[in-house]
């Protein structure tokens, strides 16, 4: 036989046959992540540690939202804000307007953020300020808006003016992958061309040389800049090379990537704070996945069902087939009872939840406590709901067998995430 | 096949195409997954990373040189070494090269694909067919599959084997 049976049955499939709903979800969520946050996700890629996989093994099951909140705040707690880095073309980002959303907190809708998108992504344009941020003026909500577009230009701007793989004459079909830019913020103590010292988010000194074989070069206001105009004190962008390829036949793996090393600096324009955790006071608010015209808050979130089992737990009744659609929906809880909920979403459409015996208030018993304030779910909370939805089905009912996951969701600050600690 | 450049010159181009192809090949870069690294979660996560590396790299990727899938099965089969190896410290590559070959993508034509649609649709007792359908083409984990007809997992391994042996009996 030419082929084996596992390939005959994997060619054999249709293809749009739908396969794990959650899974592509998942991945989705992924992509999207990596396409804003390149850079973030980059400051945990490591090569080879075992505690990074148990991370990301328990990461996978948390919203975006989540994830999000979490990387920023392993990057600015854990010492260096690490970050992606750009030649800033000076685009400002204008609130357009402001107002306060049906869960009592002041959102923001912002012009020309997509202006600031990587290529190809979609960027949100409403931002929700968190209950647990400090009292910010609308001019700090632009700027930390600004400087949250500012490092989305910087991350374009530094894949394209050192590519890590783009020009690589060595580029083979097969050759093994390894990319990285760990690139780092701080003010600077002092730079020159073979090495730059920076002061990092945590108040440490950090000295990092240039890359083998390269003088640093220095941009900002959309130009290459002497190195003589970046002053000490000036917050930057140090773009870090870190890049290897292994060809097929060589399977060996350094610890390390190669040609590590800073190749430029990008002289930013805000203090450096409004790059870091005042990033976190925002939460971003994104079209629902699967509905159209729905905006759900990416806020960090509590699994209230299914809990059976432990944090991987699969909802029991859940029946997925290949005409199901994933959705997503948010909303603020307006009833509920042992396992009924309705729950009045961002555009006005009330959903009735009916989810398995008891899924509630077994919650509210049994796990709620252990999350303190947070956890309890009551009348005026915001859930958010993973779902499958057959065709032909009511598409404001969600039923037991179509629900994945329901999220309580948080308003969650960095310094305030022993809600999630309890994953 | 032209279709699926289009959609990846579209991805290139910025269009929120790329689910269509996750869709397409995650159930078999699953499977792909799974037999080199031995059990499903760490097969999903590696899949996951493999679709996510390969949209970063996409702009780099020439349809001329390649297919997609086999780039994609190629940078999900690297990376699952790469576990392998942490978790093992010393493997044989070789070795995992043959399990990978296994189930590395292939393409029929649409006659011979209904030859094996219609192979599947023949096995006996129907249950065989329900658990290769629910595994190959619907991406169940043997679990899901051993909890949905309420059956040991043993069961669904040895049904699942049962039925390829039936399956390479009638497609030789």
């Amino acid at each position: 036989m030419k082929y084996t049976i596992e390939q005959l049955l994997d060619a054999a499939r249709a293809p749009k046959q739908h396969g794990d709903i959650d899974f592509t979800k998942r991945t989705m969520a992924a992509v999207a992540k990596h396409r804003v946050h390149e850079t973030f996700d980059a400051a945990l890629r490591t090569t080879n540690t075992t505690k990074k996989e148990r991370l990301f093994m328990r990461l996978r099951k948390l919203p975006t939202g989540v994830l999000v909140a979490i990387v920023l705040g392993l990057v600015v707690f854990a010492g260096g804000v690490v970050y992606a880095a750009t030649q800033y073309a000076p685009l400002l980002v204008k609130v357009l307007h402001k107002s306060v959303n049906e869960r009592g907190a002041p959102e923001y809708e912002i012009g020309h953020f997509q202006d600031c998108a990587l290529e190809g992504t979609v960027s949100p344009v409403k931002f929700e300020l968190k209950k647990d941020a400090p009292p910010l003026g609308d001019d700090d909500v632009r700027r930390i808006l600004q400087a949250r577009c500012e490092t989305q230009w910087v991350s374009t701007f530094a894949s394209k003016q050192w590519p890590t793989y783009g020009t690589h004459a060595k580029w083979q079909d097969g050759d093994r992958i390894y990319y990285a830019r760990p690139d780092v913020m701080g003010e600077v103590v002092a730079i020159h061309d073979n090495a730059v010292t920076l002061r990092l988010g945590d108040g440490s000194i950090k000295t990092l040389p240039a890359q083998k074989g390269q003088k640093i070069t220095a941009f900002g206001n959309g130009e290459q800049l002497p190195l003589t105009t970046i002053m000490s004190g000036d917050p930057v962008y140090a773009v870090t090379r870190a890049s290897e390829i292994h060809h097929e036949k060589q399977w060996t793996a350094p610890e390390q990537p190669h040609e590590e090393g800073i190749i430029g600096v990008v002289k930013l324009s805000l203090p450096l704070k409004f790059y870091g955790n005042m990033q976190n006071y925002l939460t971003d608010i994104q079209e629902c996945y699967g509905n159209k015209g729905e905006y759900c808050p990416q806020t960090g979130g509590i699994e209230v069902f299914p809990r059976e089992g432990g944090e991987a737990a699969r909802n029991p009744e859940l029946h997925i087939d290949q005409t199901s659609i994933g959705r997503e929906i948010s909303g603020v809880v307006k009833t509920f009872d042992a396992n009924t909920m309705t729950i009045q979403s961002r555009a006005g459409h009330v959903y009735k939840v009916v989810a398995p015996a008891n899924a509630f208030s077994d919650y509210n018993q049994q796990y709620a406590e252990a999350y303190g304030s947070y956890g309890t779910m009551k009348v005026g909370s915001t859930v958010s709901i993973t779902y499958a939805q057959p065709p032909k089905s009511d598409p404001h009912t969600i039923t037991a067998s179509q629900i994945q996951t329901i999220f309580l969701q948080l308003d969650m600050l960095s310094p305030k995430q022993d809600a999630i600690k309890q994953y | 096949m032209m279709h699926e450049a289009k959609i990846i010159a579209d991805v290139v181009q910025g269009a929120d195409r790329y689910e269509e192809l996750v869709v397409r090949y995650q159930t078999g870069l699953i499977i792909h997954c799974e037999r080199l690294v031995g059990d499903r979660p760490t097969a999903e996560d590696i899949a996951q990373e493999a679709f996510v590396k390969a949209y970063l790299e996409l702009k780099k990727f020439d349809p001329a040189k390649a297919r997609f899938s086999t780039w994609l099965y190629r940078i999900a089969t690297n990376l699952a070494i790469d576990h392998l190896r942490k978790r093992q410290r010393h493997i044989v590559t070789d070795d995992i090269e043959s399990l990978a070959e296994v189930t590395m993508p292939t393409y029929l034509e649409d006659e011979e694909k209904r030859e094996v649609r219609r192979a599947v649709r023949a096995l006996v007792p129907p249950e065989y067919r329900e658990i290769i359908e629910a595994y190959y083409w619907h991406g169940k984990s043997y679990q899901q599959i051993a909890d949905d007809l309420h059956i040991p997992l043993n069961t669904v391994r040895t049904w699942v084997r049962r039925a390829k042996l039936q399956l390479q009996e009638k497609l030789a």
